[in-house]
């Protein structure tokens, strides 16, 4: 027992990144605690927004459809954030070899593994759920009681969506386990699933807000569709204790279910996703060669498509376009061109289209965690005859090609499908192309200052780092002042003057950011 | 001025602190051409920082060191070009195979395709690793890591050779393929510094050795004269015991 709370612990340090932290310098400090706290406070100020909001706008008698939204998306959230985690907390993960080496029962290795996984969702909950709950305990006046159903409840939330996404983990990271181009097929099968949990999610919703107005279908919906939510929900609003019973013994034999199957396949899995793949027969061929520039370029595209939550972290966001305009074809064509005609009638097409361009561009930010991803082959790259100026171009070349391409493509197919003018679809590919620089450039300098080159799995650097949640943020809120620079000169500039203004101003800012790169950065990339 | 000279490495007065803690102290060193040059010391004399000051990872805070009369700090590219390094702890990028990596290598060290294959096909065969260069780099055992370290080294022909620990991990017959090779490359005019805990492989065969203790070099020479009438090992223990 003592060893499985030592393993906990050390899981724990892992997971969260703060195994120095007492001897961290006090700036330091402040760094590890923010990239702590930063997405607990995101999803903290979600919940306590969403939750007035939507108290504030339902009748009254239907306050009630408050918590049930903000389960359901709890539910999802945490289902799509302990699908990302797995793989790397709970499968493929680098100290494998090592653990499973050491003279502590291989159910000690998984229960360590586990219980931080599953302490990791309790913690992103809390800030999640509590909030919802307490804003409609206050609001509703509720009696100590509710409190009491909303701890108990809270205890055994979590578990549901952790193992319904650990499944769809273990399912994708066993099926993929022997195939050659298992990168390739494991990114595949992860966005697909991706796909289904948002498109899920919106099913969800649409039911919802379909009968928003009679309160017994909607209850009958969430309990057809979702069982448990309906029982926690029971539960909660009526201080149900059957329900709350049904709720936990619910939760508790999906969690058991998957623990039956976690136990059976833990070992087997780990053991396919590390041993690699191996060719039968290989002959050697005659090897071509490239230029430098190009053999780096292609060492960062096969990093970036080799890791999955590093391809779908940046990827979905770009994609997302692509998938409006495909579902746009199925949803109705011609009123999608007589809303965009409105729109454009009122001078509010091209600012619009041109913020979703750059919130898009902004929002994937390749290069905000790819020197971090370098990790203990950073030195192999320093010991290369390359300038590092070559490394910084192939590693923003990646997210350039990436996200410009997507964007141009979803451009052109705006241009075939809904008629934007040729005009504005090249203005719109030109913004495209400076924003993805530009995103690619700040996230470089962002990673830079914000190293993270020790980490065991590559959950921690992409998801978890400093760097990357400030180029996200960063690139957001520069995108957002941008838009509010043109609101407040509308009176005074046309959007063509503007949008030549801004570009200039980022070209200027790509400017400023790469001589920043290539002196003093390449300086601290050395020093790295 | 950088003073032009026919060393193949030279590392003037090389100084690195961690903070407060002096991990090199001003060390001189001068590696000639055809000569194999081993690096001794125990863990944290300050070889790694050394090696790593040697090949460009590590920015250094005194000194000057050159390669082949080039400046590693003014002239690093040119300097990178001329050598290559096989660190202790072969990391690669786990996502390729072994072909991949190597042809990556070659590329940066702009080897020519028909050398490249002649090359590769070489080592590859010598290292007995041509059946294996198809798979992925993350279903090689340890030595077969170290194996690719040892030919992505080779394949660009590197004046200077230098490497950290280059045996752990070899088997037998790689580790004497390691040494005919070491040989060979100095035959040709090339050099080799590499650091070792193996005293016995230094002492048969390294024609120069240093040994460094806290940062200091506390001895230098060749082989014969820092040895003496005694063992290397003898040697050793004699200097790192003493205060």
């Amino acid at each position: 027992m003592t060893k499985t709370l030592m393993l906990i612990k050390i899981e724990l340090l892992n997971l969260f990144g703060n195994n120095n932290f007492a001897r961290k310098k006090s700036g330091k400090k402040a760094i590890s605690v923010f990239t702590f706290i930063a997405p607990a406070g995101v999803m903290l100020y979600i919940s306590v927004l969403y939750s007035f909001l939507l108290m504030d706008s339902l009748p009254v008698g239907s306050q009630y459809i408050m918590p049930v939204l903000m389960t359901i998306l709890s539910f999802i959230v945490l289902i799509s954030l302990s699908f990302y985690n797995a793989t790397g907390h709970l499968f493929g993960f680098k100290d494998f070899d090592l653990l499973m080496s050491l003279p502590i029962s291989k159910i000690s290795v998984m229960v360590s593994k586990l219980v931080a996984f599953l302490l990791m969702d309790y913690f992103f909950a809390l800030f999640l759920v509590m909030p919802y709950i307490i804003v409609y305990g206050i609001k509703m006046a509720q009696p100590f009681l509710y409190y009491l159903f909303g701890i108990i409840a809270f205890v055994f939330l979590p578990l549901i969506p952790m193992a319904i996404a650990s499944i769809l983990a273990l399912v994708i990271n066993s099926v993929t386990g022997n195939f050659r181009y298992k990168a390739l097929l494991r990114n595949i099968l992860t966005l697909l699933m991706v796909g289904i949990i948002m498109f899920g999610s919106m099913q969800m919703q649409n039911l919802l807000l379909m009968d928003m107005t009679s309160a017994a279908a909607l209850m009958n919906n969430i309990k057809i569709y979702a069982i448990p939510i309906y029982y926690f929900i029971q539960a909660l609003i009526n201080l149900d204790v059957w329900s709350l019973i049904l709720f936990i013994l619910i939760s508790t034999v999906v969690f058991v279910l998957f623990l039956l199957l976690f136990t059976k396949m833990f070992t087997k899995v780990n053991i396919k996703l590390n041993k690699g793949y191996k060719v039968k027969n290989f002959h050697l061929k005659s090897e071509g060669s490239s230029t430098r520039l190009v053999a780096m370029f292609k060492l960062q595209v096969k990093r970036y498509f080799g890791s999955t939550v590093y391809l779908v972290n940046t990827i979905v966001g770009p994609l997302m376009l692509i998938v409006f305009i495909i579902i746009g074809l199925f949803s109705g064509v011609d009123e999608i061109k007589l809303y965009l005609s409105a729109f454009d009638q009122n001078g509010m097409l091209m600012p619009l289209l041109t913020v979703a361009i750059l919130f898009i561009s902004s929002m994937c930010v390749i290069t905000a965690c790819s020197i971090s991803l370098e990790g203990k082959n950073i030195d192999m790259l320093k010991s290369f005859p390359i300038p590092i100026s070559e490394i910084f171009i192939a590693k923003i070349l990646v997210q350039v090609i990436m996200n410009g391409l997507i964007c141009i493509l979803t451009i052109i197919l705006g241009f075939l499908i809904y008629d934007i003018s040729l005009s504005n679809a090249l203005i719109l590919i030109i913004v495209s192309i400076i924003g993805s620089v530009l995103y690619a450039v700040f996230g470089l300098v962002i990673n830079l200052l914000f190293p993270k080159m020790n980490w065991d799995s590559e959950t921690i650097p992409v998801k978890q780092s400093m760097s990357v949640i400030v180029a996200m943020f960063g690139g957001m809120i520069f995108t957002g002042l941008q838009a509010y620079g043109y609101i407040l000169l509308t009176n005074s500039l046309s959007f063509i003057a503007y949008l030549s203004l801004m570009m200039l101003f980022d070209i200027l800012l790509i400017t400023g950011m790469w001589s920043y790169l290539t002196t003093f950065g390449a300086r601290k990339f050395k020093r790295l | 001025m950088t003073e032009m000279s026919d060393n193949m490495l030279q590392i003037k007065n090389y100084k690195k602190s961690y903070g407060d803690k002096v991990a090199v102290d001003g060390i001189y060193l001068d590696v000639e051409p055809g000569e194999i040059f081993g690096f001794i010391g125990h863990n944290g004399a300050g070889k790694t920082t050394t090696i790593k000051g040697v090949v460009g990872i590590l920015d250094f805070d005194e000194g000057e060191i050159l390669i082949n009369g080039k400046s590693i700090i003014t002239d690093a590219i040119a300097c990178k070009k001329e050598m290559a390094y096989i660190p202790d702890n072969s990391e690669f990028y786990e996502v390729l195979t072994g072909i991949k990596y190597i042809n990556f290598i070659s590329d940066i060290y702009e080897v020519s395709k028909e050398k490249r294959n002649e090359l590769i096909k070489k080592y590859s065969d010598i290292f007995e690793m041509t059946d294996n260069l198809g798979d992925t780099i993350s279903s090689y055992s340890r030595g077969m890591k170290q194996k690719l370290a040892v030919i992505a080294a080779l394949v660009h022909e590197p004046k200077l050779l230098v490497l950290d620990e280059p045996f752990v991990g070899l088997d037998p017959k790689a580790t004497h393929s390691l040494k005919m090779i070491m040989h060979e490359i100095c035959d040709k005019g090339g050099s080799i510094f590499f650091s070792t805990h193996v005293l016995e492989v230094a002492e048969k065969l390294c024609d120069h050795i240093a040994i460094i203790k806290e940062g200091k070099i506390v001895a230098t020479g060749t082989t014969e004269e820092v040895m003496g009438k005694k063992s290397l090992e003898e040697v050793f223990l004699e200097l790192i015991d003493h205060d």
